[in-house]
């Protein structure tokens, strides 16, 4: 409170003083002029118009002449409290109006963009546009995988009236069992939710006789699914996506980037959840995904599949794999796997394991060292070594070990060209003996072995190659004819590959081009070559290797009208106790044969590998097991990529 | 009132666009699904179960057989020579694939 200040003005009160006060207090009061008051004081006294009027003149006058005294005493009487109250109020709205420009700077300096954005939030709504995941075709532009709208079934629990009827009723349409519609029913009776699948991607006919009920709270919505057309076929390579359409496996995750596209965003103003129309605008435009056109043949794959798959029940095998390669370019046209599962049944698998699963190759490794030993000119065709029917690494020593050809024999001249036809263990491992074993690793690495192909493949093994330092006793013989290394199946087509290949390795290729957002094609880049032998060398191994099918272990590769040239290979495989018997004293086999033809100017090349074939059968050598599936894929390629023989072959002489 | 009418304008042409765009949309997956039925058509598969069930049996072996060149000529001069027009007629559907990607792309 302020004090008021003393009166020292203050006079006696005369009558005309008090009348002028009161005037001054009620102007002062109402707010009005004095003029008002003169017509208040005239309306007192007037009892008429005259009289009034003259009364009114008078007031006029006293008004006049006592205005200043008595407005300066008024003044002065109430001086202090108008200042304080001025004062007051001044001080009030100070802080008001402090407090408005305080709240005005949080608001729209320090808060704004959060604001603005909550405001924004509030009536505009941003949609994300899906981008189409590119297509997978084959090389003639059939579709293998492709992306399309499905009608997957949801929930609002929130507006499921009796959450146990509703689960009973969509598990009896949707066939779950007993647990599944349990989970259900829990799924509904949680209110917490507002979102909730029954099941995705259901049948278009399933799907709309559930939603025809018009079962409070459920609905349907469109999602983009992602098919496997043809029953599934090149799963191996193609791989999966996951439940949201990201790649998990095979290509899908390898180009997984490449096929997703870029999500596009949308917005729209809406009022209480309805769109206004005219208001919606395209922040970003979605970018489809690039689409691959892979170098697999849907056809052949297909009969590759299956040819694979009747040939490893027929020899009640673990499994098996296949693959046919363009001899030129290293494109795979097909390739497949099978494995027997737990439940003793043979399938194709949807894991690559020709890309992935690594093994001793056997025989067929005979093919790199008498390449290598006749490309580095040590050797040649017709030389002709004494071959012993068996031989022993460090006698006498705890190392000791003694190898056989595979079939018993004295010691036996035997030229180059029988050593591979017959597939001597020994007499290769002479041939390849005086290149040295750094040499012989050198020609290995670079026919492909121990690392990875250019494919980039998920879970491509490398196989082992160790370095020639590395190897240990019998390792320095053994290698030549297939044991102490290791590779995939496709590492070893490709090895071959380079040998019908006129000596010049190509990588191999699952993809061949890509169709981008504007629907052009790119052919991808062709794969990597490097020469590892001289062409007169691969023509003399393509000679050598057309014995071995016209008169050696793969006769049961040829093929009528056309020469083809391969190598069989028999591998056994490593048991649990670390050697290659078992505890019973039987072993398991690794049956392949890898050829190629037209022998002189080979245009395909073919791998069939059969794991485990029934040890008890005949057919569990690469020459029995594996080279008949060879000669059927053969002729399946020959129909299919209409290949024709090379002028004047006629195949294997009749007999031969 | 101009502002009304330019508004009530917009708002007329945005809903057009709208429904162009939803039956863009819808055509786009009618597209989809039509090249997803015909892929499965084409299904190995089903192709090998139709024709054992029309009887056919896979081939079976591989036989060679050169043509006389003096027979080859007689046919040719019989039937006429081939328009070259016709040869070079493209059927690669992935061409027609490619225009249809590149006309629709990926609308809302």
């Amino acid at each position: 409170m302020t004090p008021r200040k003393p009166a020292p003005t203050r006079t006696p009160r005369t009558a005309a003083s008090k009348r002028s006060a009161a005037t001054s207090r009620t102007s002062s009061r109402s707010g009005s002029s004095r003029s008002a008051s003169s017509r208040s004081a005239g309306s007192r006294s007037a009892s008429s118009r005259s009289t009034a009027s003259r009364a009114k003149k008078r007031s006029s006058v006293w008004s006049s002449r006592l205005e200043p005294r008595a407005a300066q005493e008024a003044r002065v009487w109430r001086s202090g409290t108008a200042r304080g109250r001025f004062r007051w109020f001044a001080g009030i709205a100070t802080c008001l109006f402090a407090l408005l420009i305080g709240w005005s700077v949080f608001v729209q300096v320090m808060n704004g963009g959060k604001l603005r954005a909550y405001g924004v939030a509030q009536r505009e709504s941003n949609i994300t546009i899906p981008a189409a995941r590119g297509t997978i075709f084959d090389r003639d532009g059939n579709e293998m995988a492709i992306t399309v709208p499905a009608l997957s079934l949801y929930a609002d629990p929130r507006a499921v009236l009796d959450p146990a009827a509703t689960a009973h009723v969509l598990g009896q349409m949707l066939g779950f069992d007993a647990a599944a519609e349990a989970e259900l029913a829990t799924k509904l009776a949680n209110q917490k939710q507002s979102f909730v699948y029954i099941q995705r991607f259901v049948n278009q006919d399933v799907a709309d006789a559930v939603l025809s009920l018009n079962l409070s709270g459920v609905n349907g919505v469109s999602e983009p699914k992602r098919v496997q057309v043809a029953g599934g076929l090149a799963t191996n390579i193609i791989g999966r996506t996951d439940p949201f359409g990201t790649g998990a496996t095979g290509l899908e995750l390898q180009y997984d980037k490449v096929l997703a596209g870029v999500d596009g965003e949308m917005v729209k103003q809406a009022a209480r959840g309805r769109s206004l129309p005219g208001t919606s605008h395209i922040l970003s435009q979605a970018r489809p995904g690039t689409d691959l056109v892979l170098t697999v043949d849907r056809s052949m794959q297909f009969q590759t599949e299956q040819a694979l798959l009747a040939r490893v029940n027929e020899l009640s095998a673990k499994g098996g794999n296949a693959i046919i390669l363009d001899t030129k370019t290293g494109e795979v046209l097909s390739i497949a796997s099978v494995r027997r599962g737990d439940d003793g049944v043979a399938a194709i698998t949807a894991g690559n394991l020709a890309a992935v699963e690594s093994y001793e190759p056997g025989s067929v490794a005979k093919v790199f060292s008498v390449s290598a030993a006749i490309d580095s000119g040590i050797t040649s065709p017709d030389r002709v070594y004494e071959v012993p029917g068996s031989h022993t690494f460090d006698p006498g020593t705890e190392f000791e070990y003694t190898i056989k050809d595979a079939y018993p024999h004295e010691l036996e001249p035997m030229t180059l060209r029988n050593i591979l036809i017959d597939s001597s263990n020994i007499g290769t491992m002479m041939a390849a003996g005086e290149l040295g074993s750094p040499k012989l690793h050198d020609y290995l690495a670079s026919f492909g072995f121990g690392k990875l192909s250019e494919l980039d493949f998920p879970g491509e093994s490398a196989g082992i190659l160790k370095a020639a330092v590395d190897w240990k006793g019998s390792q320095n013989g053994t290698i030549a004819y297939g044991y102490g290394f290791s590779s995939t199946s496709l590492q070893l087509i490709s090895a071959v590959n380079a040998v019908a290949n006129k000596g010049v390795y190509v990588s191999p290729k699952f993809v061949r081009a890509t169709i981008d957002e504007k629907g052009s094609k790119w052919e991808t880049p062709a794969g990597s070559t490097h020469r590892v032998i001289s062409e007169e060398s691969a023509a003399t191994m393509a000679d050598l290797l057309t014995g071995v099918v016209c008169e050696g272990t793969g006769t049961r590769a040829q093929v009528n009208g056309i020469s083809v040239a391969g190598k069989t290979g028999t591998g056994y495989k490593i048991q649990a106790n670390g050697t290659y018997k078992s505890d019973d004293g039987l072993r398991s086999y690794f049956a392949t044969f890898v050829g190629f033809f037209p022998s002189k100017d080979p245009q395909v090349t073919i791998l069939v590998s059969i794991d485990e074939p029934d040890r008890s059968s005949r057919d569990r050598f690469g020459g029995t097991a594996a080279a008949p599936v060879f000669a059927s894929l053969t002729q399946m390629a020959i129909h299919e990529l209409a290949i024709q023989p090379t002028p004047g072959d006629t195949g294997c002489p009749v007999g031969g | 009132m101009l502002v009304v009418v330019f508004q009530t304008r917009i708002a007329e042409t945005q809903l057009k666009i709208d429904k162009i765009e939803s039956q863009i949309a819808a055509e786009r997956d009618r597209y989809d699904a039509l090249r997803l039925e015909r892929s499965s058509l084409r299904e190995p598969a089903r192709l090998v179960a139709e024709a054992t069930a029309m009887g056919m049996i896979p081939g079976n072996g591989t036989d060679f057989v050169s043509v006389d060149p003096l027979t080859v000529a007689q046919v040719l001069v019989s039937t006429g020579g081939v328009d070259p027009a016709l040869l070079s007629v493209s059927h690669d559907p992935l061409v027609n694939y490619g225009a249809v990607k590149s006309t629709i792309g990926d609308r809302p």
